[in-house]
């Protein structure tokens, strides 16, 4: 028996769960792997994080409501983990000397999935599209995503309603998505 | 099949349209798979749809991580924005005060304060000095031993500048030599 296999046995107590959760995870494979890879360029890292997702739906295969949704819940568990993975990381592109170190160790640059979706190519066109943005909905995307405040927080901040500062958000997301994509076409 | 971009063993209701406009609200966390599982079957199937979102989750940890760049860990600042105008009036007020209590305690100390009074001035008006400069906050000296210290927003970054290291006429370089030191307030 695998180590894994071990402990997903040791983790689930039904087998008729286990049993349905390894059908469901054989068949979608392809699928969560696909969504793992818009975010990991490494196989390795790839197969870890796929690992991880098939532990968490393994283990709440039976909070599933609607067979249905299954494939949408993947979807969530699998950009979840990603997400986790690369919040993780500890990147600093300012940081020369560990940059420095990192490529006189490899002899190349940094082969960090991290890097690879944080580059600072995508940086430089995040922060380009920015500064093009009216000042409230840059000055609410600063709060929320640069000083990690969240909605009340920066309602109370800015004295006006968390309605406003939920339009504003979104109006602020979605110019700085348009203005990402025109920027980097379609090389993600 | 609900859209172009959707394979065509899609089966939810939600089109590219309805999901492009929520795709903010998901990046923010807002809507999940439980809530709403029309949208996320939709984007387990739609390309299109997952490369838009996957462009909102980058620059989530774009903006979050690596932008605005701080060289120590990020600890609960007291951080507010006032017009300048309030602002510098306020500063002279709170440093007033601060050097009337030390006044009552310290010695030769003293002495600087006007110095320092005057410099302040200089940054809190805007100043030719270091017109990137906004103070947002005076900390009085905890003790004898101490010395006021100063919390200023320079170029983006928070810094914190002892008094007594002013001097009249502070240049850009000399406030970023300053050390970029985030303080905790304990909220």
């Amino acid at each position: 028996m695998t180590s894994m296999a071990a402990e997903l046995q040791f983790t689930l107590g039904s087998p008729a769960l286990h049993e349905k959760g390894c059908d469901l995870l054989a068949q979608e494979e392809l699928g969560v792997r696909r969504v793992i890879q818009r975010y990991i360029k490494d196989p390795s890292t790839e197969d870890d994080i796929f690992q991880e997702v098939s532990i968490k739906v393994l283990r709440r295969i039976d909070t599933v409501r609607e067979q249905k949704a299954i494939r949408g819940w993947l979807f969530q568990i699998a950009r979840n983990a990603c997400l986790d993975y690369l919040r993780k990381q500890d990147r600093r592109p300012n940081n020369v000397q560990l940059l420095g170190i990192s490529e006189a160790a490899t002899g190349e640059h940094s082969r960090n999935p991290a890097d690879q979706f944080c580059s600072q190519e995508r940086i430089q066109a995040i922060q380009s599209a920015l500064e093009q943005l009216p000042d409230s909905q840059r000055e609410v995307i600063h709060l929320r995503l640069q000083e990690g405040l969240n909605h009340q927080a920066i309602s109370e901040r800015l004295n006006i309603s968390r309605q406003a500062v939920e339009v504003r958000l979104c109006r602020g997301r979605s110019r700085l998505k348009d203005r990402l994509q025109e920027i980097m076409g379609g090389d993600l | 099949m609900n859209d172009l971009h959707a394979t065509s063993h899609t089966i939810s209701n939600a089109t590219c349209t309805d999901v492009e406009e929520l795709l903010p609200l998901i990046a923010e966390g807002l809507m999940d798979a439980d809530s709403d599982p029309d949208v996320f079957i939709h984007l387990a199937d739609c390309e299109h749809c997952s490369q838009s979102l996957i462009l909102q989750d980058m620059i989530t940890l774009n903006l979050g991580n690596n932008i605005n760049m701080k060289q120590t860990p990020r600890e609960n600042v007291v951080y507010f924005h006032i017009p300048k105008t309030i602002l510098s009036a306020a500063a002279i007020l709170l440093f007033s005060c601060a050097a009337l209590l030390a006044h009552n305690s310290y010695n030769a100390s003293h002495t600087n304060s006007n110095q320092a009074h005057a410099d302040l001035d200089q940054i809190a008006v805007g100043t030719q000095n270091v017109p990137e400069t906004e103070i947002l906050k005076i900390i009085p000296a905890q003790s004898s031993d101490d010395v006021p210290m100063i919390l200023i927003r320079h170029h983006g970054q928070n810094m914190l500048i002892r008094q007594d290291q002013i001097d009249s006429g502070t240049t850009n370089a000399e406030v970023s030599a300053a050390m970029p030191v985030v303080v905790s307030t304990g909220r």
